[in-house]
């Protein structure tokens, strides 16, 4: 529909909505254009990749053919090789035992095999000897490595034994003249250590006898002593026990006296504190007669200047009240 | 304070990079930094002096992915490295790694790009971004105005250019520039700078054909080649060449085959088996538009996810496959060239096919093709009208 003529016939309002769906069926037309691009594209790819596949699928079965082709080949040949490699073993075989069989050819190989051993049986004396001669080579060799070593040592220490003696010549008749003064120093000393033991024996023998007779001595002083002692001794425990027994009978009589004494002198005591009680007991009951007396003369008194006043002397002072009272 | 926190021997490199906001329509600054040791990044924004993101491990990024004028995708995002944020990355790199560019002509692009490419990428200088173009007499006058040449070249160069569609490539390498300058004057004699520059043995093989020599045109000085790169890929002069959208086919060179280096093998294999590039260019996919790009194959394969994030993670160089044999279908003839999705069944069954020789899993499998016979046209628009 033409703008203009859709214009001459409705309002503006109409126009626009006219073109959201031209918009829309524009869009639909456009989706619907691209789900059948997506629907040829799909199918085309499907195609591709079945073909794809299928070629794939040939490819891998003409591979694995071919190589179980040429598996079959290479075993078959396998089989031809090894049947005509047994064939030339039977052949060879066959041509082997023919030959052994025949006597001149058994003859010929004792014959070789004889003269073999006897060729080595030859060779090997030969090995020995060799190898002896060798042996003695050797051992002759440390002999006179031996002989060599022995004569060096030998020179060796005779040069040392010449080297040592030409030293002690050197030195010979000094060495022998101080050795002779030595031992007869030596034979001094001896004899003067013997000599002063001798008479160091003898004052030892004399100072023993001095000895046991000034120990004997001594004992018998100290023996004597202790008698004396012992005899001093009872005396005087005697004089002291004695004059203890004096003492004590003196103390006594004493003690008898100052207990007379005392027990009198209490006595004495309780007679004068009761004379003085009964004389304070007696001042106090007359000092107590005459202070009562004096008090009802006092209140006589009293009374008397108060008759006929209308005075109410003998008043009861007022108690307090209360539940603690009460 | 933050370096001084930082371990003195951690090697980073910081650049500062723009992401263009299409929602709001502005371009935003950040500071990425790449950490070499653990291939992490930080992106920082400058504007609100926040972390925009925090060093993240993203393997797929590389050292070689990092320069002044390279394209990176983090996390689905486009940045454009525009420039070095301190001095010791610019002091390590901006020696080294140079832009440089060239252009060539279609008599020689046609018999030798893939051998080019290759022998480039061997000497070490990556291919940034390149696209086929086709001039227009205005386009050319253009293009050489600002061109301190002689007359007699300028004309020659303008009718060779004219003459069919051409090549356009930025370069990343070493003494980029040197090097391709003397690569021209080689066995020239006309200059003593050529002797100063050592050629290595391959480059001095590959121009000793005279057509090769004579087919390419670099600039000299690295000024030119600033003015050149900025009038192919920044200004839009609609100078890319069209696509035939007739009996013709669309090739997906993957990023992971750019990356590993194997862009001119498979050119060169692809130039050689009968089949011609009617249009190319190199872009960098976002994320979304690759998702959009694969929406046929959401439920047909279970592959679509890792293969969208293949397609995001670098630069692809999309080719217009033409069968050199008008009578063939140059789809299905491509497509069987190509081989089977998988190169572990492609090794088997067909060993002389592209990703039998340089595919490794179903995802990587170095070249994507279009499937459906009545999707090309649908994807070569996709490719080449409808990303911009």
């Amino acid at each position: 529909m033409e703008t203009i003529e859709f214009l001459s016939r409705t309002s503006r309002r109409n126009l626009k909505s006219q073109i959201g769906w031209q918009v829309a069926q524009r869009m639909r037309q456009w989706s619907e254009d691209l789900d059948d691009r997506r629907m040829q594209l799909y199918v085309q790819l499907q195609n591709e990749a079945l073909q794809v596949d299928e070629e794939v699928a040939e490819l891998l079965r003409l591979r694995a053919d071919e190589a179980e082709r040429q598996r079959h080949e290479w075993i078959h040949m396998e089989r031809l090789k090894r049947e005509e490699a047994e064939q030339e073993l039977l052949k060879v075989k066959q041509q082997q035992r023919e030959i052994e069989n025949s006597e001149a050819h058994r003859h010929m190989q004792i014959k070789q095999i004889l003269w073999e051993s006897k060729q080595a049986q030859l060779q090997q004396i030969e090995d020995r000897r060799a190898l002896k001669r060798r042996q003695a080579c050797v051992e002759i060799l440390w002999q006179r490595v031996w002989q060599r070593l022995d004569e060096s040592r030998e020179q060796q220490q005779q040069y040392e034994q010449q080297l040592r003696r030409l030293l002690e010549g050197q030195c010979q008749t000094e060495n022998l003249a101080r050795d002779q003064q030595q031992k007869r120093q030596l034979q001094q000393q001896v004899l003067q250590e013997q000599r002063e033991c001798a008479e160091a024996l003898e004052v030892a023998a004399a100072n023993d006898v001095r000895k046991r007779e000034m120990e004997l001595q001594q004992h018998q002083a100290k023996r004597r002593q202790q008698l004396t002692d012992l005899q001093a001794q009872i005396q005087q425990n005697l004089r002291l026990t004695a004059s203890q027994a004096a003492d004590n009978q003196r103390e006594d009589v004493a003690s008898n006296m100052r207990e007379d004494r005392q027990i009198y002198e209490e006595l004495m005591q309780k007679q004068c504190d009761r004379a003085l009680n009964r004389d304070w007991h007696q001042q106090y009951m007359t000092h107590t007669a005459a202070e009562r007396a004096a008090h009802r003369q006092g209140e006589l008194e009293r009374e008397r200047a108060y008759l006929g006043t209308g005075c109410v002397l003998g008043q009861r002072p007022k108690q307090p009240y209360g539940r603690a009272v009460r | 304070m933050m370096t001084g926190a930082a371990p003195p021997i951690e090697r980073r490199l910081a650049f500062v990079a723009e992401w263009y906001q299409a929602e709001a329509a502005i371009i935003r600054t950040f500071l990425v930094t790449y950490f070499v040791a653990d291939k992490a990044v930080e992106v920082f924004d400058q504007r609100s002096k926040k972390t925009f993101l925090r060093r993240t491990k993203i393997p797929e990024l590389t050292q070689r992915d990092f320069f002044v004028g390279s394209k990176i995708n983090v996390f689905g995002r486009q940045f454009d490295i525009v420039d070095y944020a301190d001095e010791s990355t610019r002091s390590n790199l901006a020696k080294y790694r140079k832009r440089g560019f060239v252009l060539l002509k279609s008599h020689m692009w046609q018999k030798h790009l893939g051998k080019f490419l290759k022998t480039l990428i061997q000497n070490k200088i990556n291919i940034n971004n390149g696209q086929m173009v086709q001039f227009t007499s205005k386009m050319v006058t253009q293009f050489l105005s600002g061109k301190p040449k002689t007359e007699v070249v300028s004309s020659v160069l303008m009718n060779e250019l004219l003459a069919g569609p051409a090549i356009s490539l930025e370069l990343i390498g070493d003494n980029v520039v040197e090097i391709m300058s003397a690569c021209v004057k080689y066995k020239r004699g006309d200059s003593g700078s050529s002797s100063s520059m050592k050629l290595s043995s391959s480059l001095e093989q590959l121009f000793e054909q005279e057509d090769v020599r004579y087919g390419i045109y670099c600039p000299e000085t690295e000024e030119d080649v600033a003015i050149d790169l900025k009038f192919f890929f920044e200004e839009r002069h609609s100078i890319i060449k069209e696509c035939l959208f007739k009996g013709t086919t669309l090739a997906i060179i993957k990023p992971h085959s750019i990356k590993d280096g194997l862009l001119g093998d498979l050119i060169d294999d692809i130039l050689s088996n009968g089949f011609n590039v009617t249009a190319m260019r190199m872009i960098l996919m976002a994320r979304i538009n690759c998702e959009e790009f694969y929406e046929v194959y959401r439920g047909i394969l279970p592959e679509y996810i890792p293969m969208v994030a293949q397609l995001a993670s670098g630069v692809c160089m999309c080719l217009e496959i033409a069968s050199s044999d008008p009578g063939k279908s140059s789809h299905s003839d491509f497509r069987t060239f190509c081989g089977p999705m998988d190169p572990e069944i492609a090794k088997l069954l067909r060993p002389q096919t592209l990703r039998a020789k340089f595919g490794k899993s179903k995802v990587l499998n170095a070249i994507h093709c279009t499937d459906l016979p009545d999707d090309t046209n649908l994807e070569l628009q996709y490719m080449f009208k409808i990303l911009d």
